[in-house]
């Protein structure tokens, strides 16, 4: 029973990591909060539910429609949030992040309506089971998918060249200026990214939970953002490892104490570690930006 | 135009003024907290079960749960303050989200439901608690507490090298906040009637920061920006559904535009120092 739990809360963290990972791109290369990116997942959600209900399409190619819309919001994002907004107000992207996610989760309420919208049943792929341990198969596949995203995000950053730009342009902005780095692509290749791997892991939460619904992004999408300083703010990898150590916390409090304190959970422990460890489960100390 | 005479906008007016006083008071001394819906939430709460359970007058309801608002906020003021900007930020993000699921989960004051059955305001008194809110703050701007928050505002580093008490400061701005806060969510419980612990959540927050931020962290900003942007949406009655649409661009735009915002600081200094020229150069 107890692996069970543990199976499904690592199932559930997978989903807050994708999602965290988006938030600690953005924040670790380009210093940026970017309060829309919940919305984003959002988005991602409703355009992937869109072309797998509507369009009858097979779930990989929703999940890449999804991708691309919300890759689309992202470059969007960068446009009307970052690009044109002076750098001498470092609040102002910040609030203008929260402008476009306040547009965005109410044009989908109006589109869509307020209520969640269903995914279909026929998604259940059936359950594979190991020993005592049940897991469908459709949530074994998401956790495989998600963990391939991570190490994908993980590669492009660690090597490739245009992870080398991004890691300098996080080590020092200017510099990386000086030596003819195009700031601008990378911030705008960032929120793309970030912003398209937010909209896959949009419609696989969205499946896993069956439905999608215009207000997800505040509350999924909060989570995340708590999951992303819990973990480090500005460590890739740890955003990964926190999400799944958050969903299992989850789970086990839904399990064994109360399901109506669940959504307060993550909150307490980012307090906790705000005030005792203000560099995350994985940041180093030095590389604090208290 | 008909929305001008219609009371229900201006008692928005009145508590989104009162709302965005308290998010004011944090800012001016530097803290960029979103933790007034929470204490929103409180104050809305307490009261509530003040008047409707233990039927209490309304006026002294409003002070007991502005004072013990001000008094959790003390409280929280201390984990808080070790934190700074963004952290500070998401921190009282949490606070929000927690005090929310608290509310949801307390059969007392009704849980998920809701609490309703509160009465008893009006207009006139509304807005004699609005004046008084800002008479209030208006001094402390104008007070030596209010330039030594300022001081921290200013460059926190400074201000403590010149022998600010800065934690005294913050945690002062921060009770103080809280209990304005409380004050805005007791006239909110008991003029809407009903609440839920939905409309205390992020969104809240966020709406007063765009007041705060539309007319740019002034009391004249203040003054302008609220009536503007809560009369504006229900003007224009085609807006429909769309009105927070409608305000998620104008931030949008305002940042873009004229992140300042509409009355900042440095235009309030320069029309001071034009018409009151002596006191304003010696002021400054």
């Amino acid at each position: 029973m107890f692996l069970q739990q543990l199976l499904n809360g690592l199932l559930l963290g997978s989903m807050y990591s994708l999602v965290a990972i988006g938030y600690s791109l953005i924040f670790g290369i380009l210093n940026l909060l970017n309060l829309a990116h919940g919305e984003v997942f959002m988005i991602g959600g409703f355009v992937g539910l869109y072309v797998a209900v509507s369009l009858h399409q097979p779930i990989l190619v929703s999940v890449l429609a999804a991708a691309a819309g919300a890759g689309l919001c992202g470059l969007l994002l960068e446009i009307t949030c970052f690009r044109y907004v002076k750098k001498e107000y470092p609040m102002a992207p910040l609030l203008a992040t929260v402008g476009f996610a306040l547009v965005l989760s109410n044009l989908a309420s109006l589109v869509s309506g307020a209520e969640p919208r269903m995914f279909p049943m026929e998604l259940d792929f059936g359950y594979l089971t190991i020993g005592d341990l049940y897991i469908s198969n459709l949530q074994l596949s998401m956790f495989v998918f998600a963990v391939l995203l991570m190490v994908v995000i993980d590669l492009i950053v660690k090597k490739t060249e245009i992870g080398r730009f991004m890691r300098a342009t996080a080590e020092n902005a200017n510099l990386s200026r000086l030596v003819g780095i195009d700031i601008r692509q990378v911030t705008r290749i960032i929120l793309i990214l970030s912003s398209a791997l937010g909209g896959a892991a949009g419609i696989l939460v969205g499946m896993r939970m069956g439905k999608v619904s215009p207000f997800i992004g505040s509350t999924i999408g909060l989570k995340a953002l708590a999951v992303m300083v819990i973990g480090g703010l500005t460590e890739v990898r740890g955003s990964m490892f926190t999400g799944l150590i958050i969903g299992v916390i989850e789970v086990l409090v839904v399990a064994y104490l109360s399901s109506s304190y669940v959504d307060g959970v993550v909150w307490v422990l980012l307090i906790m570690i705000l005030l005792y460890r203000p560099s995350g489960l994985f940041g180093s100390p030095e590389a604090d930006k208290l | 135009m008909g929305v001008l005479v219609s009371p229900v906008i201006w008692a928005y007016v009145g508590i989104n003024l009162i709302l965005t006083l308290s998010l004011y008071l944090n800012f001016y001394c530097g803290q960029f907290s979103l933790g007034v819906a929470a204490f929103m939430g409180l104050g809305a709460y307490l009261s509530a079960v003040l008047t409707v359970t233990y039927g209490l007058n309304l006026n002294l309801a409003l002070v007991i749960s502005a004072a013990v608002t001000c008094g959790v906020g003390v409280l929280l003021a201390f984990p808080a303050l070790r934190l700074k900007g963004f952290y500070l930020a998401i921190a009282t993000i949490g606070l929000v989200e927690i005090f929310r699921v608290m509310f949801k989960n307390i059969p007392f004051i009704g849980g998920t439901a809701g609490f309703s059955g509160m009465v008893g305001t009006s207009l006139p008194l509304l807005y004699a608690w609005v004046i008084l809110t800002l008479v209030l703050v208006w001094k402390l701007e104008h007070s030596r507490l209010g330039w030594a928050m300022r001081a921290i505002h200013q460059d926190e580093t400074v201000a403590e090298m010149m022998g600010l008490n800065t934690t005294y400061l913050k945690v002062v701005s921060f009770g103080i906040g809280a209990a304005v806060a409380a004050l805005g969510g007791g006239l909110y419980a008991h003029y809407m009637f009903y609440i839920d612990p939905d409309a205390f959540g992020f969104h809240r927050s966020l709406i007063i920061l765009l007041f705060l931020v539309f007319g740019g962290q002034t009391m004249w900003g203040i003054l302008v920006g609220v009536p503007v942007l809560t009369i504006l949406p229900e003007a224009v009655p085609q807006l429909g559904g769309m009105r927070m649409v409608f305000y998620g661009a104008i931030l949008v735009l305002i940042m873009n535009l004229r992140p300042q915002g509409m009355v900042p600081e440095d235009l309030v200094r320069r029309v001071h120092r034009r018409y009151f020229p002596v006191h304003g150069t010696r002021a400054r």
